[in-house]
């Protein structure tokens, strides 16, 4: 319970001395939108996200300009399998993700860990199935404004998630390595809610990828 | 604008030759820059100031702290203050200076030529960015342990 409290901004005042404020009692480090990181995170997420809006909206821009979208018909639309994989284990990473923030958040190194392995095991997963995606897309990105739309568009997450992975890796990494701060566990919290952010924008991009050619 | 710009060196010219030195605040501003002397010195300010007003230099609120203290001497501290109503919420230790965000620089920047004249520089490019960026972020023992020393958890 006081944890929680504690993890609320401003909750330790800072002490008056004479003409000064004394700030030494204060934390080093602090969760959510009480670090500098989480700010710079939030931002990327804007721009991030706003990339993929405007990708979509090009998507089906060029959509209305070309009766003959995706070129040849349904069948040269990406196949289903691999991208509804992807899909249906993004969203099942999202376990271990919030096991692993909710952890990060009660410093708990034991369960940070255990939830670090098992989410990089699954996201080396979703990185397999992501390159085996690209090779069923059944078009070239130079072919025409189709297939060049959705390799942006399919590029533009691979570039997200293959960074958060990244990001994930050394983390995991450092966990076990050390060494390790306080400070660490807010890195960790951060990284979980950039991935969530990537589950997340996976969803509508995945619904217009595949499933926008097929109604 | 000829005769603007050639009245300006002009002036620059008289006021070096004999005008009277101006000194840190010669219009009596007062908001916070023209507290530090002239030049300011590289790191701006002794000590972080306090303020209340706009113009903290003209009117001071009776009774409130000048200054912060209680910060690192030795380490790079910073004061991290809530969003809205600025109070002092949490120290935030910055990391030391280091070669790696140049070296991070230098990658990126290869990288985007190289994905300009070819598609794989488009990937493989990317591989000494991120080699640098982990390198950035990677933290040293010694610089671990003097954190530790300083922390505090919320």
């Amino acid at each position: 319970m006081s944890l929680r409290r504690e993890a609320t901004p401003a909750s330790v005042p800072a002490v008056r001395r004479g003409d000064a404020l004394d700030v030494a009692g204060l934390p080093s480090y602090g969760f959510g939108s009480r670090s500098l990181m989480w700010w710079g995170t939030a931002g990327m997420m804007a721009i991030e996200g706003c990339a993929f809006a405007f990708m979509i909206v090009i998507y089906f821009y060029f959509r209305a300009l070309d009766p003959g979208w995706p070129r040849g018909g349904e069948g040269s639309a990406p196949d289903l399998l691999w991208g509804s994989l992807n899909a249906f284990l993004i969203v099942l990473s999202a376990i271990p993700n919030t096991y692993v923030e909710k952890a990060a958040m009660d410093r708990d190194l034991g369960k940070v860990r255990k939830g670090l392995i098992v989410l990089s095991a699954m996201s080396i997963g979703l990185l397999v199935i992501r390159w085996i995606e690209f090779k069923h897309l059944n078009v070239g990105y130079d072919e025409s404004a189709y297939g060049s739309t959705v390799w942006t568009l399919l590029g533009l997450h691979t570039f997200n998630l293959v960074t958060d992975i990244g990001d994930s890796l050394v983390l995991t990494v450092l966990m076990f390595k050390g060494p390790i701060e306080g400070k660490r566990f807010v890195d960790l919290a951060e990284n979980a809610g950039y991935w969530d952010f990537v589950v997340l924008t996976w969803l509508p991009i995945y619904a217009v990828m595949y499933w926008a050619p097929r109604v | 604008m000829g005769w603007a710009v050639l009245l300006f060196v002009a002036n620059v010219a008289a006021s070096l030759l004999r005008g009277r030195p101006a000194g840190d605040n010669p219009w009596g501003a007062g908001t916070l820059e023209w507290s530090v002397p002239s030049p300011p010195p590289p790191y701006n300010f002794v000590r972080i100031p306090i303020v209340s007003s706009r113009e903290p230099l003209w009117s001071r609120e009776e009774g409130t702290p000048t200054h912060v203290s209680g910060l690192s001497a030795e380490s790079r501290e910073g004061l991290v203050t809530t969003v809205i109503d600025a109070i002092p919420d949490v120290r935030y230790g910055y990391p030391r200076p280091s070669i790696w965000p140049f070296i991070a620089a230098l990658a990126t920047s290869s990288w985007m030529i190289w994905s300009i004249y070819s598609t794989q520089g488009f990937v493989w490019g990317l591989i000494p960015p991120a080699i640098a960026f982990i390198g950035w972020f990677w933290p040293g023992r010694k610089e671990t342990e003097e954190a530790l020393a300083l922390e505090k958890a919320p």
